[in-house]
């Protein structure tokens, strides 16, 4: 791919996805905790 | 045995945590145990900055826990109204209001070249002194195995395992 | 003084602008208190974090790499690109709450009360200060050469102007500090340099054009193994490349000040994870324009100077002005922040723990700052008479930083066992394996990076060195025990643990279970004032 040789194309491309991936998942898990938490604080009053 | 003392007012009430802790953990019991009350030294200072155009005068605030002397950062001046606790409530303290003034003000003067990088500080002026008392409550669960006493700060609602 | 230099200085006042304005804002509220304030998105505080954190080294030193050595210094760029992810999944929360319970402001006062010994205190402050330095320096150089394009000064008196700013500002309290400002020079430069790269790579005929052309100058360009294949099969120095911007991160810690709210608290989680999306945007364009220069700059006498040479071929000369300035202010909060930590590190765990305990906070922020002061003059002359690469410079001085305090903080929080014994020969170890492999070039005869060597020798030093030390003390150990505990606990309640209070869980269950024994579970009363 990009007229690279191959060893290059299977040993550093992936990375910059492996990391978005990585960051994704991270991402997901911590928007899951800021949701426990809001929910947390607001405990049975919450609106909505 | 009780006496008066300056306490800030339970906001994360009783019934408020116990519905969260229903929603968070519901196959798992819990019971409000009591409240405890913590002390705090709350510490109220005046930064005299040597900057131009920003403001000169800029007020600091923190507080120093007389358990272990830990200073820490607040953003609010704690509103205190004044209630009976009895002794047993209390966490006694190990630290002199004089060892945490000492504490409060390297704290200070710490925080604010970690913080706000000014190297050119150049008085903080010490202005006021409170003591006062935090509300924790002690949650303990019917499982304690799996899950630990906590404590939760009655004020905001954090909360930390024993 | 010609147009681009004034740009510079109008875009200075612009950020000062900004900057004074938010403050402003912020100390008119009511009730507001100095640092308390922790309200501001995350996306904004990620941006603005990441951007006074990544400096010379991603604009000069990146795309030099790549200028010399081809694809090889894309690793380089693999291991920062997934650096803030990796530190973020292994050390944060532990450390974090360890620090709160033995009550350490400073990275180096941590590591002091964690292995209770004077000498770890000692001997962290001495290479800090030295290699935190050295990685400012580098930043020297790299604003020298961008206030030299800037200005058309010689690098002489651009290095001298651009230190001298740097000192002033850093002295005169961080400005740009604001997170706003930082913000949006953040954009500007990601702008900036997308917009160079989306002008340079469709002129090289996109990334497998440029590699064709590559190719047909020397294929060795496009191997893994670096131009010539110098490295080939080493992949002790590829391991080496990847992991130290990628792990060697969490050598260099901040320890984070304590909060107690006095309402409702909103904090910034994701802020790490807005930095880390970001960085994936900018770390791999500045690597890719050095290659591109290759082909379309091959005469550049100094390949450090690769972007801004681009950014004066493709754009006018106001906007290519415009982002060179946004890159100097970079390079100068990066550089504040990394003085303000040399200079309180010498003047808070030196000065004042050891030399002069009883000094005034006047006297300790007076030797700070001296200490930023000669700190400047030293690199100013040293930086005219032999400038180092400055990619090489921050390797090594980043590198050794790593093999310094890497192996100590994992081990502070993970190994119960560690000790001021280990941590001694891990730090010494560690910096000392670097300084020796990078003076005597050991790379070319073992097939090591300097920075795996050094984080080989520091994990066995730790190892051994932790036979001879004592056990640490019951309370450490108590500490210990507590900022692990979370696997105890279900992952639901786990996570909105608030690590701010773990002193008072402490000492909380100390006083319940000294003064009245809870009663029994079942019958718990709620007792209420």
């Amino acid at each position: 791919m990009f007229n690279l040789p191959v060893e290059t194309t299977w040993l550093m491309l992936p990375w910059p996805f492996i990391w978005i991936t990585l960051a994704l998942v991270m991402f997901f898990k911590f928007r899951r905790d800021d949701k426990l938490e809001e929910q947390w604080e607001n405990g049975e009053n919450e609106r909505g | 045995m009780r006496n008066k003392v300056l306490a800030q007012s339970i906001t994360f009430t009783e019934e408020k945590l116990k519905s969260s802790l229903k929603k968070i953990q519901s196959n798992i019991n819990f019971a409000v145990h009591s409240v405890i009350y913590y002390p705090y030294h709350f510490f109220h200072y005046d930064v005299k900055a040597k900057r131009i155009f920003l403001p000169k005068n800029e007020e600091v605030g923190c507080t120093v826990e007389p358990v272990s002397g830990i200073g820490s950062l607040i953003d609010y001046t704690p509103k205190l109204s004044s209630v009976e606790i009895s002794i047993e409530k209390q966490v006694p303290q190990t630290y002199t209001l004089e060892e945490c003034r000492t504490i409060s003000e390297s704290f200070i003067y710490q925080s604010i070249s970690l913080k706000m990088k000014m190297l050119s500080i150049s008085e903080l002026i010490f202005k006021y002194h409170e003591f006062f008392y935090r509300p924790y409550w002690v949650v303990t669960s019917n499982n304690p195995k799996e899950v630990p006493d906590f404590i939760v700060d009655a004020v905001t609602g954090q909360y930390h395992p024993l | 003084m010609n147009l681009d230099i004034t740009i510079f200085f109008i875009y200075l006042l612009g950020m000062l602008a900004i900057g004074l304005y938010f403050t402003r804002r912020a100390s008119t509220s009511v009730d507001h208190y100095l640092l308390g304030n922790r309200k501001i998105g995350a996306p904004v505080t990620a941006v603005s974090m990441q951007s006074t954190s990544m400096s010379g080294f991603m604009f000069m030193g990146g795309p030099a790499q790549a200028f010399q050595e081809g694809w090889h210094a894309l690793w380089y760029a693999i291991g920062d690109a997934g650096g803030s992810i990796v530190n973020l999944s292994v050390l944060g929360k532990r450390m974090r709450r360890l620090s709160q319970l033995i009550g350490a402001l400073s990275p180096i006062e941590y590591l002091e009360k964690r292995y209770e010994s004077a000498s770890v205190r000692v001997v962290g402050s001495v290479i800090a200060i030295i290699f935190l330095f050295a990685y400012a320096f580098a930043q020297f150089i790299a604003a020298g050469k961008a206030l030299e394009s800037l200005s058309g000064f010689s690098y002489e008196l651009a290095l001298i102007i651009g230190v001298g700013v740097i000192i002033i500002y850093t002295v005169a309290g961080g400005y740009l500090a604001v997170a706003v400002s930082g913000f949006i020079q953040g954009i500007i430069m990601l702008i900036g340099v997308t917009a160079i790269g989306v002008m340079a790579i469709p002129y090289v005929g996109g990334i497998s054009g440029l590699n064709e052309s590559l190719r047909a100058i020397d294929p060795t360009y496009l191997s893994i193994w670096g131009r010539d294949l110098i490295y080939y099969g080493q992949w002790g120095v590829i391991l080496g490349a990847v992991l130290i911007y990628a792990i060697g991160y969490m050598g260099l810690p901040h320890v984070t000040v304590r909060h107690m709210s006095m309402q409702s608290p909103k904090t910034v989680k994701n802020a790490i994870i807005w930095s880390a999306a970001f960085n994936q945007l900018f770390t791999f364009t500045p690597y890719i324009l050095g290659l591109s220069a290759i082909v379309l700059l091959p005469t550049i006498s100094d390949p450090e100077m690769v972007i801004p040479e681009l950014a004066y071929t493709f754009f006018p000369g106001v906007l290519a002005a415009l982002l060179l300035s946004a890159i100097m202010a970079a390079i100068m909060s990066t550089c504040d922040s990394l003085l303000m930590q040399a200079g309180t590190t010498l003047s808070r765990d030196v000065y004042h723990r050891f030399i002069n305990p009883k000094a005034s906070h006047k006297q300790v922020l007076l030797v700070s700052r001296l200490c930023i002061l000669v700190g400047g003059i030293i690199g100013i002359v040293l930086a005219t008479y032999e400038p180092p690469a400055v990619f090489t410079l921050v390797v090594f001085a980043f590198g050794v930083l790593g093999n310094t305090f890497l192996v100590p903080y994992v081990a502070s929080v993970y190994s119960k066992k560690a000790n001021k014994g280990g941590v001694l020969c891990a730090m010494i170890g560690g910096a000392g394996t670097n300084i020796v492999w990078e003076t005597f070039t050991l790379q070319n005869v073992t097939g090591l990076h300097p920075f795996l060597a050094g984080l080989l020798i520091s994990i066995i030093g730790m190892v051994i060195g932790n036979t001879f030390g004592r056990t640490p003390s019951p309370p450490i150990l108590e500490s210990f025990e507590l900022a692990k505990y979370n696997h105890r606990i279900p992952k639901n309640l786990e996570k909105g643990i608030s690590d701010d209070i773990a002193p008072e869980a402490k000492n909380i269950s100390r006083f319940i279970n000294s003064s009245f024994r809870p009663r029994s579970r079942g019958e718990a009363k709620i007792l209420e004032e």
